[in-house]
């Protein structure tokens, strides 16, 4: 059961940062170098994201998609404040090795260094939104694809372990700024949450209290 | 020959011993071998019946006890076949009470997680339940019925046999009473009319507190082996057409805090 705690956990950060079937109407990417310099040294510009996110939960079980709201930050170097607003209240900010999970009644800290895996996925987080794919690269196979306004990587876990949990997480970059503009988690039934991230504002002055965990 | 607090032992003796604790430990086989092989003195068959005593009388009591607990300020009548809805539970197979959302709190021991719950009635005796963080990542996905239990997914930490058995129960208990069909044992309150309690073979023996005036299950009083039994408490003060439930598990520092919410 213990275990299970520390799996909840880690599962909430994955969740954080899911491909439902098909990539629709993208093709291979033509410069996958080319892109991953641009996505380098766009997201090197952006000192800090802040944006509102939709988030759709599509279960085999129910006809609708379970639809969630909130707010989502992200300053560098190492900080994520991702506040859900509706249905319910609930807060998760990652400040460096701390971890802090809020819901209306209940704060949890988690220190990552005492948890391996736990690092790891922070780690991975972090480099999405750095833009550096060469710490995903360890740990995913990557295919790249592209339309005319999104960049597209897909991710499949190369770790058997993850893939109990995980099937493929594909991200798309819009091609105007190189920031997330979606991210697909699909788990392995096929049940699968959809992050829309809408209206971004790069480089805004957010206070580091946002991010503030004692 | 070795020497471990109480009495001394060898292949053929005595076999009461005390650990580092000091609590007294022995070992059932060995005991009954010395015996039936007539190797062991008076001494030793004395201290093991006197053990094995103080354990059955324990254990006779503990039962006794907590039976009568159970049914304390109540009065049978009879017995008769009771229909579902009598039972007026949580999640029902029609209308409004199809689907609910709870967020829910686990606590064990000293851990604690939240996320949410969906439990639907997918036809008229499977109940699916399902629970996800709050990012919709999926934790498990368990299709209940009365007599069948299937893991439709599962992380790994929880595929444990004793974790999933707690888990069948427990939802059971909360959303999965019975299908109507059986003749139950009904209890009457000798101080309040409106109280009715049924006693269920659900998850070992169950009592389903009932409120007749107001409509609704408050309460369910379990009793099972070897898990333990649970206590249940369903709360409809907050207005919702979905009660608060709290569980609390016998025996282990488990306990479930279900809040329901709309979508």
């Amino acid at each position: 059961m213990i275990k299970f705690f520390r799996y909840l956990l880690l599962l909430l950060l994955i969740g954080g940062i899911q491909q439902a079937g098909a990539q629709p109407k993208m093709k291979k990417m033509a410069d996958v170098n080319g892109f991953k310099t641009n996505l380098l040294s766009s997201t090197q510009k952006a000192k800090s994201i802040e944006c509102d996110f939709i988030q759709k939960k599509f279960l085999e079980v129910l006809e609708e998609p379970v639809v969630s709201k909130g707010i989502f930050c992200f300053k560098r170097e190492n900080f994520v404040r991702w506040e859900y607003l509706s249905p319910i209240k609930y807060l998760i900010i990652i400040n460096n090795d701390k971890v802090l999970v809020k819901d209306e009644k209940k704060t949890n800290v988690i220190d990552t260094r005492t948890n391996k895996l736990f690092k790891e996925l922070t780690d991975m987080m972090m480099s999405c939104f750095k833009g550096n794919l060469q710490v995903i690269e360890k740990k995913y196979s990557i295919q790249y694809f592209e339309d005319e306004k999104n960049y597209m990587t897909h991710l499949v876990p190369l770790d058997k372990n993850a893939g109990t949990y995980l099937k493929n997480i594909d991200m798309y970059f819009d091609k105007n700024d190189m920031t997330i503009s979606k991210l697909i988690i699909v788990e392995p039934s096929n049940d699968y949450t959809e992050y829309v991230f809408i209206n971004k504002k790069l480089n805004s002055a957010i206070p580091d209290e946002k991010f503030r965990i004692n | 020959m070795k020497n471990l607090g109480l009495i001394s032992i060898n292949e053929d003796s005595v076999h009461f011993l005390k650990d580092e604790q000091g609590l007294t430990m022995f070992d059932f086989r060995s005991i009954c071998t010395s015996i039936f092989k007539n190797r062991c003195s008076l001494f030793d068959i004395h201290f093991f019946f006197r053990f094995f005593f103080q354990i059955l009388i324990s254990i006779i009591l503990a039962l006794v006890l907590t039976s009568c607990g159970a049914t304390k300020g109540l009065r049978t009548e009879d017995k008769r076949v009771v229909q579902r809805s009598e039972l007026y539970p949580v999640i029902d197979t029609q209308g409004e009470k199809k689907e609910a959302w709870f967020n829910i709190s686990i606590q064990f021991y000293k851990n604690e997680n939240s996320g949410q719950l969906l439990v639907k009635q997918t036809s008229d005796s499977v109940t699916r339940v399902l629970f996800t963080t709050p990012f919709g990542f999926k934790i498990f996905d368990f299709a209940i019925s009365p007599h069948d239990f299937k893991v439709l997914s599962c992380i790994d930490p929880l595929k444990k046999k004793k974790t999933l058995r707690i888990f069948e129960k427990d939802f059971r208990l909360m959303f999965c009473p019975y299908t109507g069909h059986d003749a139950l044992k009904i209890y009457y309150s000798k101080n309040d009319t409106a109280i009715v309690v049924y006693k269920l073979k659900n998850s070992g023996t169950s009592y389903y507190w009932i409120n007749r005036q107001k409509k609704t299950l408050y309460k369910i009083d379990n009793r099972s082996f070897p898990i333990g039994g649970a206590r249940i408490y369903f709360d409809y003060t907050g207005g919702n057409k979905f009660p608060k439930i709290i569980l609390k598990q016998k025996g282990i520092k488990l306990r479930f805090e279900l809040e329901p919410f709309v979508r």
